[in-house]
């Protein structure tokens, strides 16, 4: 038993797309809703305590924006569009932010099981295939191994979202891009709020509390690749 | 007269304890370890006027309704029954209400950033709800035993019953059996099968005693015999499918040798040391909410079984008091100050009031002590 404090962690990474087909109000929706998750962990002090969150954006690579942290403190950077899509480099890129993040705490800091929350509008584009990247990230016997919750909206590939997820898949919707990452990113906020306070017994829920009402949202069953 | 009564027989060093309005405590109980925590929230909404702290003038209470004198009427003629005797129209000022949820205030620590007291609330239809809290502290045979089992505060805040319990009995001879059991949050009446399951324990027990009074209990089997029950109640009684009231849960069997433990997931046990607490079991390493085992249902070879010689004093908790215990120091320096004296039941549920950054699951501990033999506290 550890003589220090160490208090238990809520890892939530968020991993957005920033491909070109992002831009104008795509990713002002995005930036835009980042203070709120911020404004989240500040004002509902059951969310602040537990949930540590770091973001994570790719396009034809991958590229840590926040490392996972008490986003409360965070300086929030206005996130850019950039070039393609490369999922490949995203579920890499993942990969490496939790390992980062996760080893970055205290040695015996009681964790739940991460949870990605993947958002894309569109289609893989590289070359490369992304099902080994993918499988890497969630390979079970990784101890860090996390829930990949997918939201996909625009072109977003209804398949490749259940195929990413690892139980949870979420197309939006609304036929307007800016309303679908606004409604996707308050289900993201209310599902890490939910999550957080319920997770009250959080020692025991296997999984998430999501909060992605079917008027925005149609739930897709994971497929198993 | 009290005061005599206590200074001619000065209370003993296990008196137990009870919260600090009990002069007992006051006057003769060790000194109380100072909690080295930050305290970085204030404390507990209270009537100021009610509970002055000492040494503090608290603001002028607002003046009330005047009281009226004996014998008069207690409301005023009406105004207009005779306009020369008209009462003063003015409004009586109303006595100040305290405002927002109110609770007694606790001695336990805050530590780390916790968030205040939650009011909380109660989901509709939730019909199989034990009580929030659950206490008590008496002796048993040879022991003297106290207990808690509060709801977590996320619990309270999403609307949903505690989920944990807990129970003991002495048998005829003179063993103690405790069991605890926690529910899954995954599981919709996960609360009813850890209550059936710890009474079931007792029964398999009670059952086992009258069998063969000089048998030794083997707690594996207690445990399996009182899951066996719980899905057979579960259905029989409530109709409902044993897969929705998933727990895990431990069975303790106490006496002169020793304690003899049988756990399925993550409820543990500690022994008090005079460094703090040794955990008996091996704590699990993976995520806190991926759960290895649990019942009814459970396999053999998820039964885990652990001996610990006779202590002074041994705690059995679930996980969200068992999380807390191992991974804040300044918890189990406070509780090792505590606990070396038997509780009273608000005592052992104040010990379990505090408030500790993340800490959000139900929390329960029954915790024993010998009250006799060299090792007793």
């Amino acid at each position: 038993m550890t003589s220090s404090e160490l208090f238990t962690v809520f890892p939530v990474f968020l991993c957005v797309d920033v491909s070109a087909s992002m831009a104008g109000g795509s990713i002002e929706a995005v930036n835009k809703a980042l203070p709120d998750i911020q404004n989240e962990m500040r004002s509902n002090p059951m969310v602040g305590e537990i949930a540590r969150v770091g973001l994570m954006t790719f396009s034809d690579d991958s590229r840590v924006v926040i490392p996972l942290c008490d986003l409360a403190d965070a300086h929030l950077p206005e996130l850019m569009v950039e070039g393609g899509t490369n999922f490949a480099a995203a579920f890499r890129g993942m990969r490496q932010a939790i390992e980062s993040g996760m080893t970055s705490l205290p040695k015996g800091t009681p964790v739940y099981r991460p949870v990605v929350f993947f958002m894309s509008d569109g289609a893989h584009q590289a070359r490369e295939d992304w099902t080994d990247a993918l499988h890497q990230l969630t390979d079970k016997s990784w101890k860090f191994a996390p829930e990949v919750v997918t939201f996909g909206f625009a072109d977003a590939q209804q398949e490749s979202m259940q195929k990413i997820a690892t139980r949870f898949a979420f197309i939006a919707k609304n036929s307007d891009p800016v309303t679908q990452v606004r409604e996707i990113m308050n289900a993201i906020i209310g599902s890490i709020r939910t999550t957080s306070t319920s997770l009250a017994d959080p020692a025991k829920q296997e999984g998430l509390y999501l909060d992605a009402p079917t008027e925005h949202f149609t739930p897709l069953p994971a497929i198993t690749i | 007269m009290l005061e005599r009564f206590r200074r001619s027989f000065p209370a003993r060093r296990d008196d137990p304890r009870e919260t600090p309005d009990d002069p007992r405590v006051t006057a003769d109980g060790p000194p109380e370890a100072a909690a080295p925590v930050t305290v970085d929230e204030p404390p507990p909404a209270v009537d100021p006027w009610a509970n002055p702290p000492a040494g503090h003038d608290p603001a002028p209470r607002p003046p009330a309704a005047p009281e009226p004198a004996s014998g008069e009427p207690a409301t005023p003629e009406r105004a207009d029954s005779d306009p020369a005797q008209a009462v003063d129209p003015a409004p009586a000022a109303e006595p100040a209400l305290p405002t927002g949820p109110r609770d007694l205030p606790g001695t336990a620590p805050t530590i780390g950033r916790a968030a205040p007291p939650q009011l909380g609330q109660v989901n509709p239809a939730i019909a199989l709800r034990p009580p929030a809290v659950a206490l008590d502290g008496t002796s048993a045979g040879g022991f003297r035993v106290a207990a808690a089992s509060l709801i977590g505060a996320g619990h309270l805040v999403s609307g949903q019953p505690r989920q944990d319990s807990y129970n003991f009995m002495v048998g005829e001879s003179g063993r103690l059996y405790v069991a605890v059991a926690d529910g899954l949050g995954s599981k919709p009446a996960s609360q009813l099968g850890a209550n059936l399951f710890t009474e079931s324990v007792l029964i398999a027990a009670a059952q086992a005693e009258k069998a063969d009074p000089q048998a030794e209990p083997d707690p594996a089997e207690l445990l399996a015999q009182a899951s066996t029950r719980t899905a057979r109640v579960v259905e029989e009684a409530y109709r409902l499918d044993p897969r929705t009231v998933g727990f895990v849960g431990a069975v303790a069997v106490l006496d002169e040798r020793g304690c003899r433990m049988a756990r399925v997931g993550d409820v543990s046990a500690f022994t008090m040391t005079a460094d703090g607490f040794d955990e008996a079991f091996t704590a699990d390493e993976g995520p806190l909410n991926v759960v290895s085992a649990s019942m009814p249902g459970e396999k053999p070879e998820q039964v885990e079984l652990v001996e610990v010689a006779p202590a002074g004093v041994v705690a059995f908790g679930t996980d969200g008091f068992a999380n807390d215990l191992r991974t804040s120091g300044a918890l189990r320096e406070w509780l090792a100050g505590q606990w070396r004296v038997p509780h009273l039941p608000f005592a052992i549920g104040d010990t379990l009031r505090y408030r500790r950054q993340g800490s959000h699951d139900d929390r329960t501990a029954v915790v024993v002590w010998r009250t006799g033999g060299d090792d007793a506290p």
